[in-house]
């Protein structure tokens, strides 16, 4: 079977979004993220949720600039910029057992939207809401791997805390659960979850584990060689990440992540480096 | 390659996972050893619970709960107010009376009663609820009085009526600016003389903390504590004037703030000249406008901003002074920032002495004294031939209330509806006469004169909006 591994820039999109998850950002505050990241697989998983293994020679790699943008409209509210332009390796086999390489290139879909905080219990914990809208930024008229070619909108709750007894003690929680509807006759709609812990480590350093997917749905639930076509799949996957606090207003995050269960999906590993700018 | 990359990827994640695993078995282990000793300590335990749970219930009593519909305790005129009243008896005897209930003003007027029939068996709750017609600006007491078969109580409760359309007289000379103005030119004329001497007992590796000496009004020596956080270059600056008779001490508790703590003339460390005990403080040189204590105190506060904005080489933010203080404090703070524009925020709680006249008023109608009143009180009953006249001849060039208007930065002001030393109706006076549009307030329901830590967390929120630091 053909199989092009490509980058799932969906996979991105929520990451720097978790720099600030169900948190305000504040009144007049600003922070801004731009990242690197970068993604590969060889194997993957078919329609079934079975693991098949790779072509020798095919597989993806991918790596993206992104830019996450946030400002603190009014005490509760803040608005939520993100832009993610990838370079994205693919390589496959033909029917003739050819293997074919492809490159494709370019700023890919823009997240616009506006998140709400909901409840502040007692400054213990924040409940959110985010609506967004998903713009695609290259031209849909051409065949693009980039994305769906079609806008979306998405509307995601978000649980975010600390937790200052027992032995998590200073670590903080973020839960977020979202749907996104891409707005083509096939859709597709995606369901998405994300669950994370940060621990600190002394004044300047943190660790996190996240665990995340997507669960996609669609009339159009034929297999696609080139996997960002695919609308019907699912995945989860495992993050690890690290930060450092160089001043009040910069810091950095380096996170890896590993997709634990898929289905139409690539089996693949990745990491990203965030750099956390408060204006 | 990318097999190779795979592989070493899973081995770094599958390294990481057994990290954690190590230490979760490290942890298990541990546990296991400790068995024996907490199954010992849980069997005490749960026999102490089961005493404990005899004493309570042999502690028979009445529990009250009363809400305010509005957390905050705040109304608006044209709504009618509500209250939730739960009670729960832990008597074995059935508890059978009833419930009154009084709603007055601050000058004791009643405006409204009731009474509702009380039948609790044991170990049963009943919830009641309370509606109060729509009331004028103002703030109300809701006293609430229990009495059954074996339980008397009174359980009081303060609510407020669209306390920013409160309105009160500024009793302010002819001659407060002129006055103020001779003072500070007085402060000039005194060289600072700053010392700043590291105190490295108390300094830690994230905190450096110096003991600050210098000259103030009238030649004075007064103190404070600076402490400077070891990360970062430049900080804003959290200058904390003092409560009446609070010695100040280093504020270890900001990372990114500078923190300076006054002790002015007479507090704490600022003791070497002026000794007084609390019990004369407030009313020392009360007969003279010019010799009144708090006009080197707040003189002290204004020295402390010559302190900080001439030290802007340890690492001072001069354009981000936020000046904070509490009860007495809040009065040498809006003092601070009427007579100093240096100040860029400024957030108090409880200001003692707000519109004193109404204090005066309100406290005529307590059944036992308090202070600031009870030192002013008896100042006047043991000095024959002082006036009340007389007070207010002096104190107006005191009442913060007076320097209100000249208070042009953001202020954020916090205060508890049971406070007695400031009355709520004293201090909301005070606030609507501020001469900034950026000014917030916060009222705690249940406290009497201090606020509580939703109201710190809104203050650290809101000053961070205010100097836009993150």
């Amino acid at each position: 079977m053909k199989k092009i591994y490509l980058f799932i820039i969906l996979f991105f999109v929520g990451w720097v979004n978790q720099a600030q998850a169900g948190w305000p950002i504040g009144k007049y505050r600003n922070v801004v993220i731009p990242s690197f990241n970068y993604y590969t697989s060889h194997d993957g998983w078919n329609s079934a949720g079975q693991k098949v293994k790779g072509a020798p020679g095919a597989g993806f790699t991918s790596y993206a600039i992104g830019l996450y943008m946030g400002y603190g409209i009014s005490r509760r509210l803040d608005l939520v910029v993100n832009v993610l332009a990838p370079q994205q390796n693919s390589s496959y086999r033909n029917f003739k057992d050819s293997l074919i390489k492809q490159q494709s290139s370019g700023i890919g879909d823009m997240q616009v939207g506006l998140s709400y905080n909901l409840v502040n219990f007692g400054y213990k914990s924040f409940l959110s809401v985010m609506g967004s809208g998903i713009v695609p930024l290259y031209d849909t008229t051409k065949t693009v791997a980039l994305g769906y070619a079609t806008y979306g909108a998405e509307l995601k709750l978000m649980y975010s805390g600390g937790i200052d007894n027992g032995f998590l003690k200073h670590t903080y929680y973020n839960m977020e659960v979202g749907y996104r509807r891409y707005f083509d006759t096939q859709g597709p709609n995606v369901l998405l979850y994300t669950a994370s812990l940060g621990i600190p480590l002394g004044k300047r350093n943190q660790i996190g584990f996240e665990g995340s997917g997507q669960y996609s749905t669609s009339t159009n639930k034929a297999f696609n060689p080139n996997l960002a076509l695919n609308k019907d799949y699912s995945f989860t996957k495992a993050s690890f990440d690290y930060g450092h606090t160089f001043t009040r207003r910069f810091s950095v995050f380096v996170t890896s992540f590993y997709t634990l269960v898929g289905r139409n999906t690539g089996l693949g590993y990745g990491g990203s480096v965030q750099l956390i700018c408060k204006l | 390659m990318l097999k190779n990359y795979n592989k070493r990827f899973i081995i770094l994640f599958t390294l990481v996972l057994l990290a954690g695993s190590y230490s979760a078995m490290a942890q298990i282990v541990d546990a296991k050893k400790e068995t024996g000793a907490a199954k010992k300590e849980a069997a005490a335990a749960k026999k102490d619970k089961e005493e404990a749970k005899k004493k309570e219930e042999a502690n028979e009593e009445l529990i009250p709960e009363i809400d305010p519909s509005h957390k905050d305790g705040l109304y608006d005129d044209d709504e009618t107010i509500s209250y939730k009243i739960k009670l729960k008896s832990t008597y074995k005897e059935t508890q059978a009376g009833k419930l009154s209930y009084d709603v007055l003003t601050d000058d004791n007027r009643t405006v409204l009663t009731g009474q509702l029939p009380l039948n609790l068996k044991y170990r049963s709750s009943d919830n009641y609820s309370v509606t109060i017609p729509k009331q004028r600006p103002g703030f109300y007491h809701f006293n609430v009085r229990i009495n059954t078969t074996s339980y008397d109580d009174t359980v009081k409760s303060v609510f407020g009526v669209s306390p920013l359309k409160l309105t009160s007289t500024l009793h302010r000379p002819a001659d407060f600016d002129e006055f103020w103005r001779e003072t500070l030119a007085e402060l000039k004329k005194v060289p600072p003389d700053y010392k700043i001497t590291p105190d490295k007992e108390q300094s830690t590796k994230d905190k450096k903390v110096y003991l600050v000496e210098m000259r103030s009004y009238d030649d004075i020596t007064i103190r404070g504590w600076l402490v400077i956080p070891t990360f970062g270059h430049r900080f804003p600056v959290h200058y904390r004037v003092p409560g009446y008779g609070v010695p100040m001490h280093p504020n270890m508790d900001a990372d990114d703030f500078i923190a300076f703590d006054i002790d002015v003339r007479g507090n704490g460390l600022s003791r070497d000249q002026i000794k007084l005990n609390t019990d004369i403080y407030s009313t020392t040189g009360i007969e003279d406008r010019d010799r009144y204590i708090y006009r080197g105190a707040i003189m002290d506060c204004i020295r402390g901003m010559d302190f900080l904005y001439s030290h802007y080489n340890l690492g001072v933010d001069t354009s981000r002074i936020y000046v904070e203080g509490g009860s007495q404090g809040g009065t040498l703070g809006i003092a601070t920032a009427a007579l100093d524009k240096r100040v860029r925020v400024l957030t108090v709680q409880v200001p003692l002495y707000s519109d004193i006249r109404d204090t005066y008023d309100i406290s005529a109608t307590y059944a036992e004294q308090v202070f600031p009143f009870k030192m002013f009180r008896r100042y006047y009953d043991t000095h024959p031939g002082y006036t009340w006249a007389n007070f207010y001849k002096v104190f107006d060039y005191y009442d913060p209330q007076n320097f209100a208007p000249k208070v042009k930065c953001p202020v954020l002001m916090g205060i508890g509806l049971l406070d007695q030393f400031c009355p709520p109706r004293s201090s909301m006076c005070m606030f609507n006469h501020l001469g900034t549009k950026n000014k917030e307030f916060i009222t705690v329901a249940n406290s009497t004169h201090e606020v509580n830590f939703n109201y710190f967390m809104f203050q650290n929120n809101w000053l961070r909006e205010q100097l836009r630091v993150p």
